[in-house]
Parts: C-alpha cells; sequence; structure tokens
C-alpha cells in the first residue's frame, strides 16, 4: 500500500471542515455576509437609535449617563473591577461642593420651548370648521344662502371700487400736472396718452380736473 | 370770477359814472350768463373797492353805449364763438398757460356755454384746431389767458 493511497477512513474526513474552513465561493459568502450584516443594522438601528435618542436627551437635560449594572458586570465583575455600591452612591457635585444641574427646570425650559412650538405648529393645522373666521354680517354656518340684495350691493361696491382706481390714479397725474402752476404741451399729451390707457373718458377728465382745482 | 362780467362793469363805469341805462344792461348781461346775485356781488365788490376809488368822473355814464355795443358783439358770434374759444384754447397752451388762467378761460367759456370746445382747444392734443384771430370782442377772455398783455 502506497502511502499517498486514501484510506476508507479518511475520505470520510472533509479537510475544510477540519480546518474550519468554509466551502462556499468568496463571492456567496461575502454577499450572505452583507446581508447578515444589514439584518443585524435594521435590528441594532432601532435599538441604538433608541439609546441614542436616550442618550442625547440625557446629556442634553445636564443629566449622567447610567450604564446597566447587569451590561458592567457581564464585561468586568464589579467585585473585580473594586467598585463597591457605597462608591457608586457618591456625588461627584457633593464632592466638589458644586451645585447639580437643576435637571427639572431645564425639563420644564425645554417643555415650554416645545409647547410654543407647538402652538405654532397648531397654527398650521387645518383646524376644522369650528375655528373659521367669521365676517361681520355673515353667519357663522357659512352655508346659509346670502341674500340676493347683499350679494348685488357687493357687486356694486366692487364695480364702484374697480371704477375708482383708474379715476383716483388720474386725479394724482392731475394733481401733478399743475405743480409748477403751469401747463404745457408735452404735460398734455402725456395725460390724454394716461387717459386712453385708463379708460377715462373727456368728460370725466373735466370732471376730475375742477374737483382738483375747486378744493 | 367773472371776466366777462367784470369787463361789463368796466365799460359801464368808463367815464366814472353809471347811467341808469347802464344798470339796466347790466342786469340783463347778469341774466344773459346766467350769474346768481352772490356771483355777481362778489364781484362787483371787488370791482367798487379795486377800480371805482381811482376812476376820475369826466361823464355822466356814457359808457352805457359802450357797453352795449360790446354785449350786442358778444351775442352776434354765435356759431363762430365755439371755433374760436377752440383756438384761443390751444394758443394759450402753446405759450404756456397757468392754472389761474385756466380757470378764468373755462369759466367764462361755461358761461357763453362753450366750455367743452375751450376744453378740447387746450386738453385734446390730437383734436386739429385751426388758429384763428380771434374778433376784438374776445379781448378779456384773450387778456385772462396771456394771449394779451394789459396794456394791448
Amino acid at each position: 500500500m502506497f502511502i499517498d493511497e486514501p484510506t476508507e477512513d479518511e475520505d470520510d474526513i472533509d479537510p475544510f471542515e477540519a480546518l474550519n474552513v468554509s466551502t462556499t465561493a468568496p463571492a456567496a459568502r461575502g454577499a450572505s455576509l452583507l446581508d447578515a450584516f444589514a439584518e443585524d443594522d435594521s435590528v441594532e438601528d432601532e435599538s441604538s437609535e433608541e439609546e441614542e435618542g436616550e442618550v442625547i436627551a440625557t446629556l442634553e437635560m445636564g443629566g449622567m449617563m447610567e450604564m446597566n449594572e447587569e451590561i458592567v458586570e457581564s464585561v468586568i465583575p464589579l467585585s473585580e473591577a473594586g467598585v463597591n455600591e457605597e462608591e457608586e452612591d457618591i456625588d461627584p457635585f457633593e464632592e466638589l461642593g458644586a451645585m447639580r444641574p437643576n435637571v427639572n427646570a431645564v425639563e420644564s425650559t425645554n417643555t415650554n420651548v416645545n409647547d410654543a412650538l407647538a402652538a405654532f405648529m397648531d397654527e398650521d393645522e387645518y383646524q376644522g370648521p369650528e375655528n373659521t373666521i367669521v365676517f361681520e354680517g355673515e353667519s357663522a354656518g357659512g352655508d346659509e344662502p346670502i341674500e340676493q340684495e347683499e350679494v348685488e350691493e357687493e357687486i356694486q361696491v366692487e364695480t364702484e371700487k374697480a371704477r375708482a382706481q383708474p379715476e383716483e390714479l388720474y386725479q394724482f397725474l392731475l394733481e401733478g400736472v399743475w405743480v409748477d402752476d403751469v401747463l404745457d404741451p408735452a404735460e398734455v399729451a402725456l395725460m390724454a396718452r394716461k387717459r386712453r390707457e385708463l379708460g377715462i373718458s373727456f368728460e370725466t377728465h373735466l370732471k376730475i380736473l375742477k374737483q382738483i382745482l375747486h378744493d | 370770477m367773472s371776466i366777462l362780467f367784470q369787463h361789463a362793469l368796466d365799460l359801464a363805469w368808463s367815464d366814472g359814472r353809471l347811467s341808469k341805462r347802464g344798470a339796466i344792461l347790466l342786469e340783463n348781461f347778469q341774466e344773459i350768463l346766467e350769474l346768481s346775485d352772490s356771483q355777481r356781488s362778489v364781484v362787483e365788490e371787488k370791482h367798487h373797492l379795486q377800480v371805482i376809488p381811482h376812476l376820475i368822473p369826466r361823464g355822466f355814464g356814457s359808457g352805457a353805449s359802450t357797453l352795449d355795443q360790446w354785449m350786442t358783439s358778444l351775442m352776434d358770434l354765435d356759431d363762430e364763438l365755439p371755433r374760436y374759444l377752440v383756438s384761443m384754447g390751444r394758443q394759450s397752451l402753446e405759450t404756456g398757460i397757468s392754472k389761474q388762467a385756466w380757470i378764468e378761460g373755462f369759466a367764462a367759456a361755461e358761461r357763453m356755454k362753450c366750455e367743452f370746445e375751450f376744453a378740447r382747444g387746450v386738453w385734446e392734443p390730437e383734436f386739429e384746431v385751426e388758429i384763428l384771430n380771434w374778433p376784438k370782442v374776445l379781448d378779456p377772455v384773450a387778456k385772462s389767458l396771456g394771449l394779451l398783455l394789459e396794456e394791448d
């Protein structure tokens, strides 16, 4: 028998298994490892985010970080680390003779700030029909039919307003023309152009002119 | 106030005295111009305070004849009056019309019921206007518009 000839027993032994080496292809193994990381991350992310949030909140409030005793003991037994329960109770602020920051006050301030912001948030939110602004002469229900006369009056007022605006503008320009007390052809040409632009008749021009000169 | 009625007063008092005929003509002219008593009193008071004290009486109210002549000439213009007023309006714009001149010119044109034509002459540059020599009867209006010097 040759030394190199394998025996039946030797055939059963998987060298990879014996050497504790994976038989899968590196690429496939890499992908599965990445997947595993991704899964772990997603699970850990949630818990770590919560923890992170707690830590930040605690630090922001000026509090002290307190580690879970079980976690600490799992790493280093407290007895071995030389930490007694009495030592744990020692307040470093007391030791230094300094005032402990008032966590409650900070918390209340934060609450106030949050409330103030919440008030702004509330304004942006839809309040619902109970907060609808009710104008004078308008019913709170809003669904009640407005009388025809009121609608007509409103339309009339709006029409008069729209008509009054160009006249007011024209009056303003006309007053400007008389500032130097003398009217010249260039000013007259400008006013004629403005009349066309603003849709003001010559009769209206004379009316406004009289109004200005008599005032 | 009313340059036309003021001119009528000047003519009626031209020799330093006002005759009965002159007073009647002034009454008629007030009606033609559709002046109210209060409007007339404003013009007349100003005339009494500023003009009459400086007059030297040298006749017996002969100014009535001059007033009558002027009023007749003015009434005779009739259809020609709007054309003259448009032209005078345009000429006054070209020379530069003051606010006071506009007010007086427009008021006079209003009394003669030609205010729209006069205004077009001043305010409508697109409106073609024939430049005319105005008749002597419209000299008071021309003076108020600055087209004639007071001495002229």
